[in-house]
């Protein structure tokens, strides 16, 4: 056993804890620039998710429809009269959508017959609508502007559509 | 007459070394200690020490040309170095950065074994190649005792291949000994996903920073982020198998082989191999201390608290310091998981070895 052999060893010891810390700093230091990238890609990415989200949910959020009698303009808030105007809605929609299908540019391209209602062409349905086991004459037409004439028994009642 | 001439060579040291292969060779298949390298190892050093095999001679015994053109060129380590990279998943590390630091501390070990050895009257190239074998890590160990002190060799990789299977009975009354039992039952949170970006860039930004500044070290860094990039990039999947299992298969044998070959009787049998088992005790026990204890003072700084334990599997032996770890911490909390943990430390510990291994060539010539 030599003491300056022994020195050089210690020497070569600090070096070299010095050197394997050093080099492994350095390397967890780009480790955490690595990590920053992905947390503002992942960031990135999640506010575009959510953005899709968003319009996703928008789109499919339900629409609100305010009926009111045409003559008084009195909003209606008979849970059962509602039930049957926005069921005799949807289901002449059924019934302009199963018409529009027959022409090929309108099964195409839907969104065209937008243009149906700007040449002043409106649909007019006439349809049953039952309710509790009972059945109820009804006439829906459509009206310039997202609306609907509703005829039921021997009054008529506006529903308007707004997202 | 051919057979007596055999048996009135053969000395007590090939009988010893018979039964140390053949001791090798029971515990890779009896109890799976590292087969793959010490069944190969085992059972060369029996066909090494029959006298007149010829096998071990120059110019051209089989044996003497693998070492020749395989091991003392480096060929071997440096293949073996390009599939692990191939096999191994940077993602935990790279999750949890600190972890790199654990695998930093446990390179300590390398350095307590390194000052024993000189204390024992080992002159210093042999005692880096000593106390290399702290860093568990085979190919390394080899990698240095060739360039360091190649008359080392079947004792430095025999103890560290050896170690490394008995890392399960080594390692826990050391961490038992320098943890409470609360620290062995604090919880990490999951670790974070790691990007494909992440993953590749990790592999070619290392070599770069870790070759410019450690050239020594660039062989064995390199080959490793090669491989590791095989198999982080998802476009040439031939050539990571290729690295991770014919190549890394084929060089196994030869590395096997190789070191097998080196274990006859006039060079295996000193007193220094018996010095170098033994130090091969220490070098690991301090490397796990040097872990764990590295874990506790980050805990005192730090907010988020890391089990101290995973410190211990930043000796390397990839996989298996690291299943040591799980196993502690399952006994003490049957719901703590530490296995990803542990895993960022293993492999850290893999680069802090390589990075050791560049160190004691640059300072004491390669």
């Amino acid at each position: 056993m030599d003491a300056t052999t022994i020195l050089e060893g210690i020497t070569i010891t600090l070096i070299g804890v010095l050197i394997v810390f050093g080099i492994l700093t350095i390397l967890v230091a780009i480790l955490y620039g690595l990590k920053y990238i992905y947390i503002r890609e992942t960031s990135k990415k999640e506010a575009k998710i959510e953005e899709k989200e968003e319009i996703e949910e928008k789109q499919a959020r339900p629409k609100e429809i305010k009926i009111m009698e045409e003559k008084t303009k009195a909003q209606i808030h008979d849970p059962q009269l509602i039930s049957i105007i926005t069921a005799a809605i949807t289901l002449f929609n059924e019934y302009k959508a199963k018409k529009l299908s027959k022409y090929d540019m309108f099964r195409d391209m839907p969104e065209l017959s937008r243009i149906l209602g700007l040449a002043g062409i409106s649909f007019r349905a006439e349809l049953v609508v039952s309710l509790g086991g009972k059945d109820q004459q009804v006439t829906v037409e459509e009206i310039p502007g997202d609306g609907y004439r509703v005829h039921i028994g021997n009054k008529n009642y506006i529903a308007q559509i707004s997202v | 007459m051919i057979g007596l001439e055999s048996l009135s060579q053969l000395t007590l040291g090939n009988i010893v070394m018979i039964i140390i292969g053949l001791t090798l060779v029971y515990l890779a298949i009896r109890h799976k200690y590292e087969p793959l390298i010490l069944l190969p190892i085992g059972i060369t050093a029996v066909l090494v020490n029959i006298p007149g095999s010829g096998l071990v001679d120059p110019p051209y015994g089989f044996l003497y040309l693998v070492k020749k053109y395989l091991i003392d060129t480096e060929i071997v380590p440096l293949l073996i170095f390009l599939g692990l990279g191939a096999m191994t998943d940077f993602g935990p590390m790279i999750a949890n950065p600190k972890s790199l630091l654990l695998g930093a501390a446990a390179q300590i070990g390398v350095f307590v074994a390194m000052l024993t050895a000189l204390l024992l009257g080992f002159n210093l190239r042999e005692a880096a190649s000593i106390g290399i074998i702290g860093g568990a890590d085979g190919p390394t160990t080899i990698y240095l005792t060739v360039k360091l002190a190649p008359h080392l060799l079947a004792a430095t990789a025999v103890a560290a291949y050896s170690y490394m299977s008995l890392v399960p009975l080594i390692q826990p009354p050391v961490i038992k000994a320098l943890t409470t039992k609360e620290e062995r039952r604090i919880r990490m949170k999951q670790l974070r996903p790691v990007s494909k970006k992440e993953k590749i860039l990790f592999p070619i930004i290392s070599m770069i920073v870790i070759g410019l500044l450690v050239p020594s070290a660039a062989p064995l860094i390199g080959m490793i982020m090669i491989g590791n990039l095989f198999r982080e990039a998802g476009v040439v999947e031939r050539l990571r198998k290729a690295a991770s299992e014919e190549l890394m298969n084929i060089v196994t044998i030869f590395l096997g082989l190789g070191v097998g070959s080196t274990m006859r009787a006039e060079t295996f049998l000193t007193y220094k191999t018996l010095l170098v088992l033994g130090l091969g005790v220490v070098a690991f026990a301090s490397a796990t201390a040097g872990g764990v204890l590295f874990a506790k003072l980050m805990n005192m700084f730090s907010k988020e608290k890391i089990n101290p334990m995973i410190g211990a599997a930043g000796v390397s032996a990839v996989p298996m310091s690291a299943r040591v770890v799980q196993r502690l911490a399952t006994q003490e909390d049957p719901e703590n998981h530490l296995l990803m943990h542990a895993m960022g430390p293993n492999v850290a510990g893999v680069i802090g070895t390589a990075v050791v291994a560049g160190v004691f060539l640059s300072m004491l010539g390669g």
